[in-house]
């Protein structure tokens, strides 16, 4: 069964000077409980694809259908309102709010959620984070922590609310090869214990290969 | 609200000058809006022993012109004692009533001890130690019948009694007040200048016989202090009141005269904007206030919203996480608007506080009607009115300066935002 589906999805970013097609054309299904790869090289439309499954961003044609709802029809509320129930974002930079601790960062997605009381947030959160191996950690402030550590608490982030789909912008961009190892082991424990939905970005092909589909880019199209 | 308040912490940590700015700035604003908002507001507030000012009603003056328009005869003036009660007496839900001399006499003063000085005394009918609330605190008030009588009797303040006879054990002495020997039967609290209109340092039966010009004349030196029952409507007895002019015009019609109506009996904010000499027609000042009140507001508003622009452009990345994880517009604006009013109302009590303390020690910043300068005491200043007003000035203020940057924040491109710099 088809999560994500994208019918005929463009891009195109206008200027006065000149038109950029950052998506062409872009048909694409995604079913539940996979773990995707999307690659190419940079400024390809990977990160583009990414936004606008992620509904950060709208197509300039083509639509987006996420767990069978027609998310174009959506407005700027119902758009919040569904990637708060729907999704996760797990960034390359981490992202992490600098001034909140680790359990606050963690408890972020839960804030905008609703009829979640203060006990089962704060329950989520530490089986998260007992979960991620960062109990220990949840009082210390971002600034406090080591790559890897920031990762797995953006982890934890995106999965506090239990969401369908997870989407990774180069979730091991900024992380050293053991670091990025742990981060992929924790990835695909969520998609294969869980179920979650999993669509990554990445540039590393091993890691790439690991995942169960492969989406290769070229110039906004997809190329195989 | 914890994690808006370590927000603001962690602001003030990574942008101290940005942040300190903020503060100084609202306080120096909400300062100087406490500070004239102060001068006005201690001339409407109740303040003992005008305990009562919401349900005041002052009937000062009358104004008679000629009927025919060639006439020159017209005049303005305090009321005579017979038109005073023929306009204000017994009116429906006026509760007490005191028929006063317009503002006090600085007389001379001679207690036991010789010295001669200069006093201000109020001449009062009886009615006055019910309209307002003085604290007696030795003795009795004058009677009806000691002020048809004209009798010799006064109440004094107790600062007054100090300096007539070096000491508070005044009752019963003699001073001489004017020329004229009376004898003190009461003492009351000291009365501030700026209750101006039960301000005095010594009370004395008010004389009913004065008039300007003939004896029968319709103008004097004398006004009415009313105090209305609670609930009544202050335009329902300025309607009795515009009848009985109505009346007065009738009795002096034979004289080809009519009385010009300006509105009376003033309330306490239309005689706080200065109603008074030769200016017989209140003045609506209550919109050039408020533009005043905005503009001293917009000003620093401006200065405190680039600040917040500043601030907040550091908060573009976690502006956009947040929407990613589902913060709606809405919830952006309010988020921002909320933080930004905790941070408005610290520098605003820092600016109360120093308006609070400039009032009490600076001299010069309250005059009374006679133009000297008094220091009003911390009670007046602290009233819920001045509180609640400081409040709205601080919210005003943060709408004012945060209302854009919150709007702009709320309209950022989520994916921009996230790997904004």
């Amino acid at each position: 069964m088809s999560i994500i589906t994208l019918e005929g999805i463009s891009k195109v970013y206008q200027t006065k000077e000149i038109e950029t097609t950052a998506l062409e054309n872009i048909n694409l299904s995604v079913y539940k409980g996979e773990f995707v790869s999307v690659m190419g090289q940079s400024g390809c439309g990977k990160s583009t694809l990414l936004n606008i499954i992620g509904l950060l961003d709208r197509p300039t044609s083509g639509t987006v259908t996420l767990l069978d709802q027609n998310c174009n029809a959506l407005g700027d509320t119902a758009l919040s309102h569904f990637r708060n129930r729907n999704l996760g974002f797990v960034f390359q930079s981490f992202h992490l709010i600098p001034s909140l601790n680790v359990e606050a960062n963690v408890e972020l997605p839960l804030d905008y959620a609703s009829g979640i009381s203060g006990v089962e947030r704060r329950r989520r959160v530490d089986e998260v984070l007992e979960r991620l191996g960062l109990s220990h950690r949840k009082k210390h402030m971002p600034a406090q922590l080591s790559g890897g550590q920031c990762q797995r608490v953006a982890i934890a982030r995106a999965i506090v609310g239990r969401p369908s789909i997870v989407l990774a912008d180069e979730p091991t961009g900024n992380l050293d090869s053991r670091m990025g190892a742990e981060v992929m082991d924790l990835l695909h424990s969520l998609n294969k214990d869980d179920g979650i939905t999993i669509v990554m970005v990445t540039h590393n092909e091993a890691q790439a290969r690991q995942t169960d589909r492969i989406i290769r880019f070229f110039d906004g199209r997809i190329i195989s | 609200m914890k994690k808006k308040l370590i927000q603001i912490v962690y602001d003030m940590r990574t942008q101290p000058v940005v942040a300190w700015v903020t503060i100084i700035g609202t306080a120096l604003s909400i300062f100087l809006i406490m500070t004239v908002m102060m001068m006005q507001q201690v001339k409407i507030i109740s303040i003992a022993p005008e305990s009562h000012r919401d349900r005041m009603l002052y009937g000062m003056f009358l104004h008679e012109d000629g009927i025919s328009s060639d006439a020159e005869n017209e005049s303005s003036a305090g009321l005579s004692y017979e038109t005073a009660k023929k306009l204000y007496d017994k009116l429906d839900g006026v509760e007490e009533i005191s028929y006063v001399e317009q503002g006090w006499a600085s007389l001379d003063l001679k207690g036991t001890n010789n010295k001669k000085f200069t006093g201000d005394v109020l001449y009062a009918d009886d009615g006055i130690w019910r309209v307002f609330d003085y604290e007696l605190l030795d003795g009795r008030y004058y009677t009806p019948e000691e002020v048809d009588a004209g009798t010799k009797v006064a109440v004094v303040s107790r600062s007054t009694a100090r300096k007539l006879f070096d000491s508070e054990d005044a009752l019963g002495r003699r001073f001489e007040l004017d020329h004229e020997t009376y004898e003190v039967i009461g003492m009351v609290a000291d009365v501030s200048k700026l209750t101006f209109m039960a301000y005095g340092e010594v009370f004395a039966p008010l004389d009913k016989s004065k008039t300007y010009g003939e004896s029968d004349s319709d103008f004097g030196p004398y006004m009415t202090l009313m105090r209305v029952k609670d609930g009544v409507d202050l335009e329902d007895v300025r309607a009795q009141v515009k009848k009985r002019y109505g009346e007065l015009d009738a009795e002096i019609a034979s004289r080809n005269m009519k009385t010009v109506y300006h509105g009376a009996p003033f309330d306490q904010e239309t005689v706080a904007g200065g109603v008074g000499g030769s200016n017989i027609t209140p003045q609506d000042t209550n919109g050039l206030r408020i533009v005043i009140y905005l503009i001293l507001l917009l000003v620093p508003a401006i200065n405190l919203s680039s600040m917040l622009h500043s601030r907040l452009r550091r908060r573009v990345s976690e502006l956009g996480v947040r929407r990613a994880f589902g913060c709606t517009r809405k919830r952006i604006m309010g988020d921002i608007i909320v933080e930004n009013l905790i941070v408005t109302v610290a520098g605003g009590i820092i600016g109360f506080a120093v308006g609070v303390l400039f009032a009490l020690f600076y001299d010069g910043l309250y005059t009374s009607p006679d133009d000297e300068t008094v220091r009003p005491a911390l009670s007046m200043l602290l009233n819920w009115r001045i509180l609640l007003s400081a409040f709205g000035a601080c919210f005003i203020l943060n709408i004012l300066s945060a209302s854009v940057p919150a709007w702009q924040a709320s309209r950022l491109n989520p994916v921009e935002a996230i790997n904004a710099k």
